[in-house]
């Protein structure tokens, strides 16, 4: 591998980890995934086309290797059911939906595939287009992903504002 | 007007503020959510969110990540054998500290949360279409800019500032400038556009603005983030303006989808 790939592929570490946070909800997974799919872009490095995002063709092995994960997680049936994922990490706080705390765990609230879809477009900036080429998804399923999501995320802001007893805030003070 | 929203007005909602809708589609939800409160209100909602998961965002970017791991992937990459994942379940929350002691804008955010978490999204010119300008070129179309009370987020200097930042400068780069002429003050606003996009064929940015900590204003303000559209002509148009700690007003409120900052 020539050295500016290397340096290249250095430099997306913290993105990289960024996005798999968002698929595992989950740190030390998170950082296994990463080296998993760091190994996985060595051995395939050949495949990678100069002149071509290495950023999306990162995210798509680490996508990937992520469902590969899960595929083997379902066989040893060391499975955490979505509802019961969904129960534990539905967001408690009363801040009125916007709040960093409230977002995050929305966010990890939401369905994996939305997460996901969220995670490339809101986040990293990806058209949806480019999204759907890492998700190896039709372009109008991102789109419907991120939709979606999004009108899970308000509805969440609803029903959070609804609960804010705002006599509670104290606003002007960190 | 609408009373409730389909799963296609969520769509094209999501889609616009993405970016990704055709012009001929741009404007006609444009006009719709200039003429309809649930819709603003939605468009206010979802916008916000997404500005505000996109900032939190960047920041986690600044955590410091576990040195083993730096190190193994840069094993990785040699080629070298490794020494294993990085996995283990009591190094978990030693690793959380690190990034928790690491993060220092974590406070930031979380005394923005506590203090006041609902964030509001005026909707301007861009979206209604009623403030083109052909002879400004390089400002923002501000309606009624000259007669605007003072305040930092409603400052015609500001908005100059902000739209000649737009053209000019880099995103990630921070410009620095002074409401104040003379410098009377000695405090100056950050100017930081975020990125760069295009929205029906239009260069559109994101930007943050970072008050002092001593605001010259007395509202208090620390930040806050916008978006705004380049006009053929050059002019930078407001799409919307998010205020952390601004209690979001009710759209059928007279003055609050028009509102033009």
């Amino acid at each position: 591998m020539d050295t500016a790939l290397k340096t290249e592929l250095t430099d997306l570490l913290p993105r990289a980890l960024r996005f798999a946070r968002s698929l595992t909800r989950d740190v030390v997974a998170a950082e296994d995934l990463v080296q998993t799919a760091y190994i996985k872009a060595v051995e395939r490095i050949d495949q990678y086309e100069q002149g071509t995002r290495l950023d999306s063709w990162l995210y798509r092995i680490i996508q990937t290797s992520w469902i590969d994960e899960k595929r083997r997680e379902q066989r040893r049936g060391n499975v955490i059911s979505f509802e019961d994922a969904r129960e534990s990490a539905l967001p408690g706080q009363s801040h009125g939906g916007t709040d960093r705390l409230f977002l995050q765990a929305a966010l990890a609230a939401l369905a994996e595939d939305q997460r996901a879809a969220v995670t490339l477009v809101l986040i990293e900036g990806y058209s949806y287009r480019e999204a759907a080429d890492i998700l190896d998804a039709p372009a109008g399923t991102v789109m419907s992903r991120v939709a979606r999501a999004r009108k899970a995320l308000a509805m969440m802001h609803d029903d959070d504002s609804q609960n804010t007893n705002r006599d509670d805030i104290q606003r002007g003070s960190p | 007007m609408t009373t409730a929203l389909t799963e296609q007005d969520y769509t094209l909602l999501s889609a616009y503020i993405d970016g990704e809708l055709a012009p001929t589609e741009c404007r006609k939800l444009e006009d719709r959510i200039a003429n309809c409160p649930v819709l603003t209100r939605q468009f206010n909602v979802m916008a916000g969110q997404s500005v505000m998961l996109r900032n939190q965002s960047e920041r986690l970017l600044n955590d410091a990540i576990y040195p083993e791991l730096s190190q193994n992937i840069a094993d990785i990459l040699d080629q070298k054998p490794i020494s294993g994942h990085v996995h283990s379940t009591d190094r978990k929350d030693q690793s959380a500290a690190i990034r928790k002691a690491a993060n220092s804008n974590s406070a930031i955010w979380t005394g923005i949360g506590a203090a006041a978490a609902v964030l509001i999204a005026f909707v301007g010119g861009n979206v209604f279409n009623q403030n083109m300008t052909t002879d400004n070129i390089g400002a923002f179309t501000t309606p009624n800019a000259q007669s605007a009370s003072y305040s930092p987020v409603n400052n015609p200097v500001l908005d100059m500032e902000i739209s000649q930042t737009l053209e000019k400068t880099l995103s990630g780069s921070i410009r620095n400038v002074a409401l104040d002429p003379d410098h009377r003050a000695n405090e100056e606003i950050q100017i930081e556009p975020l990125r760069t996009f295009r929205q029906a064929g239009r260069f559109c940015r994101e930007y943050r603005v970072t008050f002092p900590v001593n605001p010259v204003n007395s509202d208090g303000l620390e930040e806050f983030y916008g978006r705004a559209c380049r006009t053929d002509e050059g002019a930078w148009e407001t799409v919307y303006r998010l205020i952390p700690g601004v209690e979001l007003r009710d759209a059928d409120t007279p003055d609050s989808p028009k509102q033009k900052l």
